[in-house]
Order: structure tokens, then sequence, then C-alpha cells
């Protein structure tokens, strides 16, 4: 129990005293003006999500390797502390360590502007003898000797161990390698530095105390060095937003804030759905911008000012909706020159006319499946009107979270999720927006039943008509190819199934050649690698099985746009590691006509990490 | 995991990776600032400021909901900014779709500059319809290439770097659009911390039934709210000085809450959990206050039992803290729960939330104010969601062997929304499981109103008629799961004894048939055909050739050992006129009937044996048996 006290600020004081769960019942009522109770009904019916699907706790899961890369991370994260602090690096050390200078003596410059210089290491000379404790502390004291002026939010480091193996005639010795990637940032006072390489490390491990490193072996390593002091990018949300009476009142508290007094009505719920849609609604010439918000939560409306703050109508235009929203378009749908809105929420398509640039009117809702997820528009058919394909999720109805009755959840595979639709634009006339759902009869309803998430209209083939890639969770995307008209689902053949947990998909052409190429996010996850290379992963299983698995732990994906077909060129290109990923986005971030690409991620941040992957 | 609020992959910072210009990217994840640890979610770029580069709006589960990125590029890098009209007939009038191409003049290379306008793309993500080119160093354009959405192309010449123009299909000059002339007041301001969570009120959207409390007063008999009553359990400590202050209140405000209606019940959590430095005798504390409601001590079943109940009704699952109040309507649903204390006019103000509809309901839940899409299809969404989370409930009672619980959520969704079919569906199941056919029969005729072809659902029914005696509603329902499904054997054996019954023999012996071949291996069936085709009164229907066969086939496959199918046997050796025969088969199927002790059989069987014995065939009486 804890206490929640009234004070001056309305803080919440807490003690820290929870029930513990074997409490004694308390001895009888003894009071006299008391009531006494007894037998109380504990018939609480939970009706909870299912979340069974979730990854097991790598280090609680039985796994042995588990236990060793947990410790190994420990001391890791022990270690790395050095490049910001002094300390003695012997006590993390086996004898005869041997080490490669964690910044390679010969480093190409492969990239330099007015932002940035890029450098990376060449290939390592196998001739030159590694160092030893003296290297690694040397190369601490560099970075050290720069960082000084970091300050601690400026400064950071992290290791991912992805891969743990023991050499089967060495298990006696209690020795293992990893592979680690790791990356270290910090301010030197005029420039961002950091550093992201990959490490091979050998270990040396005993019962009674923490495994050493026996070498580290320098095998990928990258430099990027800002010509600025300060980051590409400042935040000026507090200066746009702050006037705003809901600005404090809603948008700087988290989900675990709202649902801890919201009620959890779809699975999605948790996720956190705040979808957002930029456009001229009030056609000054200016981009607002539209926040979509989950059950019980108003949907926000940002009318940029001129001097580009944001001023919130929502309420004004018609549109502070509480429903479960989760994505948003403002685009012209009846083609009368302004912005009106479309709208995913819980079981519906919501379509709202823009009624002179002053407030929206609902024209129409569309029935969906309940657990709508992404949003895209495109006119497939070339008729002048905008057509609107929705993405769902969960299969949500008749009560399980993991598909309906009888149906097979399969983790790498799955084909029980919720039917996309595709509404196809009537026309409009007289204030009226008509569509009608064309799934089917367009082809669409082919391999449509998996756990989408996000799609995205382009012409892949450059054949003049729009084509859409569909993003999905467990398993395949789709790449809808448009023949007139009709989709065939071409992923396979095109190479771009990227079997793996889709979360969002982007068009871009970043190797300037002409041609659409795709990234699509995925979840990063050390965990998945480490544990999906070990002999006894689903060891009775097929190869193929294996290797879909470890595929879902590799991340993000580029696919390069060969004309016909795509080739995977997530790893050399090296933007595989976008961690537990959700909106991706080409930009070209320094107009340099290169597009760049920026990642959303992160999954559930509360204070207590202990769920990492 | 999830429930208790645990971090999953959080914290990740968030990533860019710059284009280094030969087929890699690099790691400028720090230098970008773009690295927040969020929980990002989506990403709409935009040249917000419209000062030539672009900026990012992002949105997040956790704090801050959302940030605007400004981009400070400071690179003498020249830029193009385009915005798109499709001619409004042919191509859609956002352009969506199109897709541009810009030539620059003294580029030799085959580098080409190439974007498309889409509408949606990343997750949950619509970013600018304004086209934004980086040209690099190139400040010369030679040409825009557009091709629009319905395959035209168009070219429009005269542009120049650094500018913002306006492109409408078939008007091949493209407009400046006007510089922006204002000064932009975005500054480096990082969004403000959250305040503290302070005190919840949580008006719920579900109602679900309170714990039973089973209060007895100090003589022993049964205490609480009375009927019209609402109760606002109040948990509390005494070491919680807000506590105090709050239960001081119910005390000076005792006579308005009481004539509002409600009672207040003092449940101390002292005895529970650690021992408290400041914690004292609960009923001295409240006699000190002059507390003039009931109190008790919480049990750690009853602790439990709210703390499921809040759980259930509140996404982030965390222990109650002290004091938590939650009010009870005098129907027994727990409507509004209070973590931290509440004022008696808040209080009073709630006592009618659980009477409203699921949509005023849903209207007070929320936590800001905000307003509900008023259309009626998004209306009945709502219903039927509200309906589907009330059939969880109903399922999940069910799973736990609560039936009257089950009922009731059930009942309660079909209420919420009386066209839900699984509510329906769900209790026909349950009522079925309990006896009450003819409330079950009632639920199947509702459920199959909205699922009219779920053969499964009119069979059910047609049995239950049957079993009703409603021979007519029987029929008809056996007679949609044959037009449904024509080769189901048990519909075509049910309408097929059903028809027996009512005096249709033909029909009947046609429906065994078909039901037969369809399911040639039932022998109750198979019996029922024999015993018809053996004993019927009309000599039309009566084919004891057959019959023997049937008979003999049922009794080889079973061992001659199941009284009934012997007598179905001796029956039909009778009408082939082996009397003989089936006096021996009659008697053995009489000793293992006594054996078994199947007495009406025993009676049947002592009845026909005579006649065996006299030579004569058993016939039914004019109207024939049910089988």
């Amino acid at each position: 129990m804890s206490c929640q006290e009234r004070n001056d600020s309305g803080g919440h004081a807490r003690s820290d005293q929870t029930p513990s769960k074997d409490t004694t019942p308390p001895p009888g009522v003894q009071e006299s003006a008391s009531a006494a109770q007894e037998n109380t009904s504990s018939a609480v019916p939970n009706a909870r999500t299912d979340q069974s699907w979730m990854l097991d706790d790598p280090g609680t899961d039985g796994w042995e390797s588990e236990v060793l890369a947990q410790q190994a991370q420990n001391q890791l994260k022990s270690l790395g502390s050095l490049f910001f602090e002094e300390g003695e690096v012997a006590d993390y050390l086996a004898s005869n360590f041997t080490c490669d200078p964690l910044v390679p003596n010969h480093l190409q410059r492969v990239f330099e502007d007015e932002l940035a210089l890029v450098e990376r290491s060449a290939p390592r000379d196998p001739a030159a003898p590694p160092g030893g404790a003296a290297t690694l502390t040397a190369s601490f004291e560099a970075v050290r000797a720069h960082a000084q002026l970091s300050p601690n939010d400026r400064r950071h480091f992290e290791f991912k161990i992805t891969a743990l193996t023991r050499d089967p005639s060495a298990l006696s010795s209690g020795d293992f390698q990893t592979e680690v990637l790791f990356s270290l940032s910090f301010f030197t006072g005029k420039t961002i530095v950091e550093h992201h390489a990959s490490w091979a490390i050998a270990w040396s491990g005993s019962d009674s105390e923490p495994p050493k490193l026996k070498s580290i072996a320098v095998k990928i390593f990258a430099r990027t060095t800002t010509k600025r002091a300060q980051p590409l990018f400042s935040d000026v949300t507090a200066s746009a937003l702050a006037s705003n009476p809901s600005y404090s009142s809603q948008l700087t508290h988290g989900m675990n804030h709202w649902l801890s007094r919201l009620p959890v009505r779809a699975m999605l719920n948790r996720f956190g759905t705040p979808g957002l849609a930029v456009g001229d609604v009030n056609g000054d010439g200016l981009d607002d911008l539209y926040l979509c918000q989950e059950p019980g939560l108003p949907n926000r409306l940002f009318l940029q000012q001129a001097d580009g703050t944001a001023r919130e109508v929502a309420a004004e235009w018609g549109v502070d909706w509480l429903e479960d929203s989760r994505a948003a378009l403002l685009l012209d749908l009846d083609n009368d020159g302004d912005q009106d809105l479309a709208l995913t929420i819980y079981g519906n398509l919501v379509i709202a006319r823009n009624v002179g640039g002053m407030r929206f009117e609902v024209a129409t809702a569309l029935p969906t499946s309940s657990s709508t997820a992404s949003l895209a528009a495109a006119d497939y058919d070339r008729d002048g009107w905008l057509d609107l394909f929705v993405c769902a999720y969960v299969q949500e109805d008749g009560g399980s979270s993991m598909g309906a009755t009888g149906e097979r959840f399969v983790y790498h595979d799955a084909k029980n999720g919720a039917a996309n639709s595709l509404f196809h634009n009537e026309g409009a006339s007289g204030g009226k927006i008509a569509f009608r759902e064309v799934t089917s009869s367009t082809g669409l309803g082919i391999n449509n039943r998996r756990w989408s998430f996000a799609a995205s209209w382009e012409d892949f083939d450059h054949d003049g008509d729009q084509d859409l890639y569909v993003a999905n969770d467990y398993g395949r995307n789709n790449l809808y190819r448009n023949d007139d008209g009709h989709f065939v689902d071409v992923a396979a053949a095109a190479g771009v199934e990227d079997s793996a947990s889709g979360m969002s998909v982007a068009w871009g052409d970043y190797n300037r050649d002409g041609r659409m190429d795709l990234y699509v996010s995925n979840m990063f996850s050390a965990a998945g690698s480490r544990i999906t290379t070990q002999q006894q992963f689903k060891s009775g299983t097929a190869p193929a099985i294996r290797n879909r698995f470890l595929r879902f732990a590799r991340g993000n994906s580029l696919f390069r746009n060969g004309g016909e077909s795509f080739q995977d060129v997530s790893l050399a290109a090296n933007v595989n590691l976008g961690r537990w990923a959700w909106s991706s986005n080409f930009v070209d971030l320094n107009n340099d006509a290169w597009l760049d690409l920026v990642v959303a991620n992160g999954y559930l941040s509360s204070n207590d990490e202990t769920g990492d992957l | 995991m999830i429930d208790a609020g645990r971090s999953f992959s959080g914290k990740e910072r968030n990533c860019v990776f710059l284009n280094t210009r030969d087929g890699h990217f690099a790691d400028l994840s720090a230098g970008s600032g773009f690295d927040f640890p969020d929980d990002g979610r989506a990403i709409a770029v935009t040249d917000w400021d419209q000062d030539g580069d672009l900026d990012l709006w992002i949105s997040n589960r956790n704090t801050p909901r959302i940030r605007l990125l400004r981009n400070d590029s400071t690179t003498k890098h020249h830029f193009l900014s385009l915005r798109l009209s499709g001619n409004g007939t042919s191509s859609n009038r956002d352009a969506i779709g199109a897709r541009v191409e810009v030539k620059l003049k003294n580029s030799t290379s085959k580098l080409r500059l190439v974007r498309a306008l889409r509408a949606g793309e990343g997750f949950l993500s619509q970013s600018s319809k304004d086209l934004h080119f980086g040209l690099g160093e190139e400040s010369e354009i030679a040409e825009i290439l557009v091709r629009w959405p319905d395959g035209r192309e168009e070219s429009f010449r005269g542009i120049k770097a650094d500018g913002r123009y306006h492109l409408s299909q078939g008007v091949a000059k493209a407009r400046p659009l006007p510089q922006r002339m204002d000064s932009i007041a975005l500054s480096p301001s990082p969004p403000a911390e959250p305040s503290t969570s302070g005190p919840a009120r949580i008006p719920v959207v579900t109602l679900l039934r309170a714990p039973k409390l089973n209060l007895k007063n100090s003589k022993g008999s049964p205490a609480g709210p009375g009927a019209g009553r609402s109760l606002l359990v109040n948990l509390w400590a005494t070491w919680c000085a807000p506590c105090l202050v709050e239960l001081a209140e119910f005390r000076d405000r005792a006579d308005d809450l009481r004539a509002a209606g409600v009672d207040v019940l003092a449940l101390s959590v002292d005895a529970l959990g650690e021992a408290q430095a400041k914690a004292r005798n609960p009923s001295k504390v409240l006699a000190e206050l002059k507390f003039p409601f009931p109190s008790s001590q919480a049990t750690a079943p009853l602790l439990a039992a709210f703390q499921d109940f809040h759980d259930n009704l509140v996404g982030l699952n965390q222990p109650l803290p002290v004091p938590t109040s939650f009010l009870i309507d005098p129907q027994g649903h727990l409507a509004v729960i209070y973590k931290g204390p509440v004022t008696t006019e808040r209080l009073l103000a709630d006592l009618h939330h659980s009477q409203g509809t699921v949509d005023q309901r849903l209207q007070r839940a929320a936590q800001v104010a905000g307003s509900l899409i008023a259309n009626p299809i998004v209306s009945k969404s709502r219903r039927t969601h509200e309906a589907s989370i009330q059939y969880r409930y109903g399922l999940a009672q069910r799973a736990s062997n609560d039936l009257e619980g089950a009922a009731y959520y059930l009942t309660a969704a079909r209420h919420t929304d009386p066209d839900f079919p699984p509510a329906a569906q769900e209790l026909a199941q349950l009522h079925l499981s309990t006896g009450e056919w003819a409330k079950a029969a009632a639920e199947f005729e509702s459920y199959l109103k909205l699922r009219s072809n779920d053969f499964a659902a009119h069979h059910q029914l047609a049995q239950l008629h049957s079993r009703l005696r409603q021979a007519q509603k029987a029929r008809t329902h056996f007679q949609e799961v044959l037009r449904l499904k024509p080769d189901h054997a048990l519909a075509h054996f049910g309408l097929a004894a059903l028809l027996a019954s009512k005096s249709e023999p033909k029909e009947a012996v046609s429906h065994y048939r078909a039901g037969l071949s369809a399911q040639p291996g039932n022998a109750l069936a198979s019996n029922n055909l024999a015993w018809l085709l053996a004993t019927h009164p009309s000599p039309e229907i009566r084919e004891p050739e057959e019959a023997h066969r049937l008979a003999i086939a049922l009794n080889e496959e079973t061992g001659n050992k199941i009284p009934n199918l012997l007598d179905t046997l001796a029956a039909a050796q009778a009408g082939l006129g082996q009397f003989e025969a089936a006096a021996a088969t009659a008697r053995r199927a009489l000793s293992l009937a006594e054996k078994a002790g199947n007495l009406q059989l025993v009676t049947g069987l002592k009845s026909r044996l005579p006649l065996y014995e006299k030579r004569e065939a058993f016939l039914e009486p004019e109207s024939p048996k049910t089988p």
C-alpha cells in the first residue's frame, strides 16, 4: 500500500510499502461499530489480452549460453564506463589479453560534407601484431580526453551481443566467444563523434567469478564526426506547442500515465498508436498537423501559425474525437481543392469533409476489421479519385487476441490476422463522398490476413500505375502489383517477402538510379540473434525454419529496386540495426540530393528495464 | 509483463542513417540529435518552417507524446520545393501518385533525382505533400519533368533553385509561391517534463459486478447498503494522513451523502502489508474521528479482489495506493474508482455515472475532454465494441464455471448491442447447458436472425424444438440445416424421426436413407429405419427384407448382444414369416434386456414374444412409436 498525499503541487507521494502476496489475513473484526466481511467474491472476470506470444525472458529460459551472455553483457557495461571515467582495466582482463586498437590506425575517409565526416576502417592487416592491455587503456584514454566536455546526456555507449559460441572441444575450460556490436557517442566541445563497430571478443569463463576478456578483435569500424557543435536537429517542441492547454494536460504525459487511468479496450492500446498526418487544412500555404490518440484521449489538430508555432483547434474543427484512433490522412477526397480527413479508428474508416477551411464534417464511415492500423491513399484505377487502403492487425473478434477460434497462430508465418480493406472512391457530389469496398474484387483478398501494420503505394515497376507494399508482423510481406486495377501478390518473385516483424514501409530512390527502392522496418533483436544461432534452438526443425527465425532478429531491410525485382542490400548498406523499429522514412536531411533514413524505435519503456532485447 | 508496466526493448535510441553516396550509410544517430530514447512511433516529414530543409514531427508512446525537430542544417546545398495540383478530373487534385524528376543543368552524371508524391507511409504516418528536393551544390535547374497520376507527362522550365513553386497540371508554367515573411518563433525548447501523476478518478466504461462483500454487523446480521443505495468502499490506513482528512470529510458530509443515497464503508488495510511505524488501532482512530459509517478491516482476499477489478478496468496494473475508493452503484456495479482522495462533491456528481448509456460512459471516462464521432455507423461500432468486451467477460466467467456470472455478462452484451451474434450464440449454449431450454431456444432464434446460415445452430435449435415437442419448429430448422448442408446426416435422422412420429413414414424413410448414405455407419439410425420397415402398419411402407438385411448387419457388427438390435431383428424375422427364429431372437433379447435392467424394453419384448410364438408379426399401432 502506498499513501497518496494531497500536497500543494498536486503531487503524488508514494511510500514503498506494497502488500506482499503471502500476507496473513488479519484476525477477526473486533470493532464494535464495525461490519465484518467474509467469503468475499474473488470471481473477477479476467478478459485481459493474451500475451502468451511474448518472447521468454532470455535470462531465465534455461539457455546456458544466455546466462553467459548476460554475464558478458554486465562485464562490458562495466568496462565501457571507462570511456568516460577513470578506472583500471586489469580486473576485466584474462592473462595474455590481446587487443586491437579500438579505433583502427588506418581509416578511410568515405564521405565528407559540411555536416559530417565519415571514416571507415580499411581491412585489418593480418600481419599486424595485436596489442595488449596497454592498447585498450590507450583507447579509453583517447576517448576520455576528447569527451571531457560531454554532458551526461550527450555521451553514450552500448554493447549488443549478437552471437555466443563455445568450442565443443573446450567446454570444460569455460571459454567462449562473442560477437558484439559496439556503439559510442560523445561531444568534444566542437563536434559530435560516434563510433560504430563490430568486435569479436574471446572470454575466459569460470564458475566462481565473472568472465574475463581474452581478446578483442575489431572487425568493422566506422566513425562519424560532425562539423558542428550542435546536433542537426533542434527540439523546438515546447516553443511550438506550449501555448496550448492540451500540451501540458495531455501531450507531456506518456501512455503509462494514461493507462493507469484508462482501460485497455483493444490489443494495440498498450503499444500506443499516435498516428501523424501533415497537410494544409486551412489553405494558408502552411502545413498543419493532425495527431491521433488512443481511446479516452482526444485527437488533436494543430494549425500552423505565421510564426511557425501551432494552435490546437480540434474541438472547434469538430475532430477532437475520443475514439480509439490509429492513422489519419489529410488529402482531397472530393477533388474540391481542400484537404479532407480520412481516419482509421477501431472498427471503422471515417471520412470527414473539409468545410470551407473552417471545420470538418463527417461525410461517411465505413466498417473495417476492428484492429485497424496504417492508412494509404492512391488512385489505383486512375479514375481521378483517391482510393484508400486500410491495414488491419489482430483478429480481435471472438474474444481471442491470437486469432479467431480454430485458426493456428504461426509466429514465423501467421495468416490469421485481421483482413485489410481497399475502398474505391465512387466520386463526390453535393457534399457527399461515397466509397465502396473492393478488396476481393480487385484481388487484394489474397494473402490478406497477415497482421498488417503499414502499407504504402508506389509504382515500383514504372508502368504508370500504383502498386502496393504491405508490411506484416509475424511473417511475409506483400507486394501487390497493379495490373490494370487488378492486384497480384508478387512479393516472393520480386524478392521482397522480407519475412520478419514488418512495422512500416518507405519508398525512395536512395541510389539515384531512377527506381524506387524499399525500406521496411522490423525488430532488431540481439537476444533473438544469439538464441537462434544456438545449436539447440529448434534443433528438431528443418534448417529453413531455423533460418526464418534467425531472419526475424536481423532488423530493418533495404531492398534495391532492379526494375522487375529487388535485391536485399540491408547488411551491405549498414541499415539493419534500427532496433525495435516502427516508422522509418527516407529523408534528405542535408539537401545533398541523396536520401538518408530516419527510424523511430523502442517498444515499451518504463523505469524498470529488465525486459530488453 | 506489459500489464505491469515493465520495460521491454525500451529506451532504445532512434536512428539516423546518413547516405554516404556509395551504396552505404553511416550512423548519424547521435550527430543528428535524433537519438531520443523515446518509444518512437510515427514520423511526419515536412519543411514546417519553409526554410529549405526538412523538419520532423515524431510521436511517441511515452512522454513526450510528440516532438517537433527543426532541421538546423547550415550547408550551402541548394533545395527546391514543389507543390503539385492535378487537374481534378483525370488526376486527383492532390496529384498523389505523381512522379517528379529534376534535371540539373550542369550535371553530366547518370545520377537521377526523382521523388514521388505519396499519402501514407512509414507507420501511421503521412508526410507533407510539398515535394522536397535537395540539390547538392547544383543551383541550375534545366527542367522539371512531371508524370501526373493519369500518366500524362509535362515539362516545367524557368524554375530556380532555393525556391518554392506550385505546379498545376496542364499549366506548363510554374508559379512561384510567396516567400514566407514572418519571423519564426521556434527555438530550442525541449518538451516540458510531465507533472507527476496525481490522484486519478476513473469512471469505468464496462460495468463489472463488484465483489460480494457479505457484510455482517456485530450481531451477525447482514449489513451493508440497502436497496436503491450506492456504496463507497474506501481503503484507508491509519498511517496515511490524506486518508484521515478524507474520512473526516465523509464524516462532516455524512448527512448529504446519506440523503443522496450513498453509504461509506471504510476498510482499513493496516493489517495487510508491512507494519508501519505510524500505524495505530483502526477502530480507535475511527472512534476518535467519530466516523459515522460502517467500517472493517480489509482481508487479503478482499483486497486482492478489488485489485483484480482495478487491473481489469485499468490498463496499467500497479498496486492500489491508499486511499483508494470504489463507488458501487445500487445494482452492484463497480462504477468509479478513485485512486487518491475524492471530494464529496465529486462523489455526489458521480452517483449517476453507471446509469448512463455506453456513449455517456465513454465520454465521462475520457481523461481529457473530447467528443464522440456523431455518425450512426461509428455509433453502432461503439456499441458492438462494448458488447464484445462484455462478451469476453462472459466467456471468462464461463471458463471459471460461474454460469450465473456468464449469463449476466452475456445478457448485458445482448442488451448493449442486440445485433452482436456471438453473445446470443454463447447465451443460447449457456442456457442449453443449464437445461433452460425455452430460453435457449429464444436465444438461438435471435442468433439465427443475425447469422441465418449457421447450419450447426439451426441443427441445435431443431434438436431443442424436438425435445420441447415443438414439431413444426423443429421441422423448419431441420429443413434449414439440409438446405444449407444437404448431406448433414444427423439432420436427416432427426427429421426422419420427427416425420415418423408425425405419420409421414414415406418421408421419414427417405430421410433415413439419405442420412445413411452420408453416414452409413450410424447404428441408431440404421436400427430406427429397420424397425420402421419391419413394423410399420402400412404395407406400402413395410419392407421386411430390407429391415432384415439391416438388422442382420447391425447385429453382426455388434456381436449379437445388443437387446435393442436383437428386438429389431426379431421383428424383421417375424415380418418375413421366420417365426421360430423371431421367437428365439426375442428370447435372447429379453434375457439380455433383463440382465441390463432395461425395463421398457423388457415390457415391449414380453408383449411381442407371445405374438411370434403364435406365428404373428408385430406391427406398430397406426400412430407409430417415436424411436
